[in-house]
């Protein structure tokens, strides 16, 4: 299963592939890619979308970057 | 102090609503000012300069250290912003309070530019992207609605009005128009649509109303699927990709520790090393920490090459496959229905005493109940239904063809074989890259008419053009007779054929040559995308071509040819070729740069505004560089 989300407000590319490595290492988490150009965060879950992701989808994002906000595209 | 000020920047950000591009600016005037007041002022008043250099370092990098402040709060050390301000407030320290006032103020200036660069490509990128339907007209009951397109269901009627674009794939069910699928095959000759074609969603209807029937969902439809592809692509990455996003996790730490070790240790074993001095030195280490550069301008690099593609009407999905591309040695290339149309059609027409179009009719009409494809594309030639009442006596001869009466006339059409049993003289035209036919009347000979797959009209300009980009090795693989592929490879200038291949055999062939290969070579293998699946896996790269329309072939490949021109490959290898080269120009140049700043800062060579001013500059050259990429190729 896949989710996609957009992230608002990514001006830099290490802050993506920080958020990258942060979002991959959530529990449920197959692959997560962020393409820097078009501002999209693309998650693979492994099985269902794991309980709480939301949550530590915006822990894992703030920690990154707090300017950066999270939403579902 | 510094973070009571960073605070009240804070709060006045929140008030001011002001786009972040043009609070960096207001940042980069004011500091600029006053700091430019502090430079000019008479020195007698050195607590009064020291003042103004403070109030500047505030006005152009407060926010800077303030989200620094905030970035240690979550543990993050190497974080630019970081780096920065230490190197700002650690040469306040030294008192090279000018220099300090300097390196926020360049790198201001620089996330500025990168800033205004980053959101140029985007723009650009949004642009090529602009194929997503916004709605949907939707029919239903008496009522017309507007709706997402989303939410219309598989079998409901959409309205096309003119000017707006396909929101789902569908059938048309009324109305007749031109559309432009410019958007999706790169193509910018309209196409007409009648009832009972379909239509292609992000192609924007040129003429008349149209009324049609959803036949597909909008998230299963052609432009999200092509979206959804080049939005992926950045997931396969190419080796400088993956070069780039390793590089950048090692270089600030790596750069740090050596500033750590260039402000400690000289001083303490070089004899006379001022202290001062070195710290100066590692502080402009600090300045050119940061891998921005390299990080947006090598992904930006392949963005564009696969933007650029998108819109000659290729699809490349992942930056490995522009690698591979660039490095393509052999291109094996399927014939029919990649260099051929795949369709068997009268070629040529050479009649001996009648006229061409009696020569057909006769042909034609002999040819009336036979089901075999040359008799289909005889009749199809002829142009209208051969007429039952003319013919009699219709005879098969088989593996040569048929004898029947026709106007009372007898008349004799097929291979040579037939003509050598019923001892009738006739051309050779076993030299002709088709199937002959060969007509008599009663025991004289009448002419052949040819019967080939036809050329593309863009085949011999795709091998010539491949073959200009530097391929080395052109093969084409093929199903049809030796005899009959190697006519065709010869008039098209290709010197390799294997022909007679069934389609596994297919998959060997493309080992065979692949083993051929030298160490850094691709093969690539184009074909229709119509059984060819596993051969297109196995290669290299599996290019499909004709792919608009076709789910099975844009699933299967590696890059998808949006219409059915042979000639766009070229075209891919080229603009793989130059997104290569832009980002190796791009990594050589932005460590070269980093490499001798660092080398001059630990000398003492570099000031720190210099640093920061190469560093920046640097990056906004590669990202413009980059940005070479989206540009067409001819």
């Amino acid at each position: 299963m896949t989710r996609r989300f957009k992230l608002v407000g990514l001006d830099c590319p290490v802050c993506a592939s920080k958020i990258e490595r942060a979002v991959k290492a959530i529990d449920g988490v197959a692959s997560a890619n962020v393409n820097f150009l078009t501002e999209r965060l693309t998650v693979e879950f492994s099985g269902d979308l794991p309980e709480k992701f939301a949550d530590a989808l915006k822990a894992a994002i703030r920690k990154a970057n707090p300017d950066i906000s999270v939403r579902s595209a | 102090m510094i973070y009571a000020v960073a605070k009240i920047i804070a709060k006045k950000r929140d008030k001011i609503r002001l786009s972040p591009n043009q609070r960096r600016l207001a940042q980069i005037l004011a500091g600029g000012a006053v700091y430019a007041a502090a430079i000019l002022i008479n020195a007698d008043s050195v607590a009064l300069k020291s003042a103004l250099y403070l109030a500047a370092l505030a006005a152009v990098g407060g926010s800077i250290i303030f989200a620094a402040l905030r970035g240690i709060l979550r543990g993050e050390i190497f974080d630019e912003h970081f780096l920065m301000s230490i190197a700002a407030v650690g040469a306040f320290i030294i008192g090279e309070q000018s220099e300090g006032v300097a390196v926020m103020l360049f790198y201001q200036i620089g996330e500025l530019f990168q800033s205004w660069a980053v959101g140029r490509s985007r723009k650009s990128i949004a642009e090529l992207m602009d194929i997503r339907p916004d709605y949907a007209n939707v029919k239903r009951g008496d009522t017309v609605e507007r709706v997402d397109p989303g939410d219309v269901e598989v079998g409901e009627l959409i309205v096309i009005r003119p000017g707006e674009r396909v929101p789902l794939d569908a059938e048309v069910v009324e109305g007749r128009s031109m559309l432009d699928t410019a958007a999706l095959t790169g193509e910018s000759v309209p196409r007409e649509v009648l009832p009972g074609d379909s239509i292609l969603s992000g192609s924007i209807n040129a003429g008349g109303l149209l009324v049609a029937r959803a036949t597909k969902p909008f998230g299963e439809s052609t432009a999200s699927r092509i979206l959804d592809l080049v939005e992926n692509a950045s997931a396969k990455k190419s080796r400088p990709e993956r070069f780039i996003t390793r590089f950048a996790r090692y270089y600030t730490p790596a750069v740090v520790l050596l500033a750590a070790f260039i402000a400690t240790l000289p001083p303490l074993l070089i004899p006379g090393a001022s202290f001062a001095d070195w710290v100066y030195r590692a502080l402009t280490f600090l300045v050119i920490s940061c891998p921005c550069a390299l990080v947006i301008s090598v992904p930006l690099s392949f963005f564009g090459g696969i933007g650029g593609a998108s819109r000659a009407g290729i699809l490349v999905k992942g930056g490995n496959y522009l690698e591979a591309l660039a490095k393509a040695e052999t291109v094996a290339i399927d014939k029919t229905g990649t260099l051929t149309k795949g369709v068997f059609s009268v070629q040529k027409i050479v009649p001996r005493g009648v006229t061409e179009l009696e020569l057909l009719e006769l042909a034609a009409h002999a040819e009336i109940y036979s089901t075999h494809p040359i008799a289909q594309s005889l009749r199809q030639a002829y142009g209208a239904e051969p007429d039952g009442a003319r013919v009699s006596d219709v005879e098969e001869v088989p593996g040569c063809g048929v004898t029947a009466m026709v106007d009372g006339r007898r008349i004799a059409a097929g291979n040579a074989r037939l003509m050598a049993r019923l001892g009738v003289d006739h051309d050779d035209a076993s030299a002709e890259p088709g199937t002959v036919v060969y007509v008599a009347e009663g025991g004289r000979y009448i002419g052949y008419i040819m019967i080939a797959d036809a050329l593309k009209g863009d085949a011999t300009a795709a091998v010539d053009g491949l073959r200009k980009a530097g391929v080395k090795n052109i093969v084409m693989l093929t199903g049809d007779a030796q005899n009959i592929a190697e006519r065709v490879a010869t008039r098209l200038g290709i010197a390799r054929v294997r022909a007679e291949l069934l389609p596994d055999q297919k998959v060997s062939a493309v080992e065979e040559l692949m083993g051929e290969l030298s160490a850094s070579g691709r093969l690539v293998f184009v074909g229709d995308g119509i059984n060819d699946a596993p051969v297109l896996a196995r290669a290299d790269v599996g290019v499909a071509m004709g792919g608009l329309g076709s789910d099975a072939a844009i699933e299967a490949a590696d890059v998808v040819i949006m219409n059915d021109e042979p000639s766009k490959l070229a075209v891919v290898i080229k603009i793989a070729r130059r997104t290569m080269r832009v980002a190796g120009q791009n990594i050589l140049f932005s460590l070269g740069v980093k490499g001798l700043i660092l080398l001059l800062g630990a000398l003492g060579v570099a000031t720190m505004w210099a640093a920061v001013f190469a560093d920046v500059g640097v990056a906004l050259i590669a990202i413009l560089n980059s940005l070479r990429t989206l540009k067409r190729v001819n």
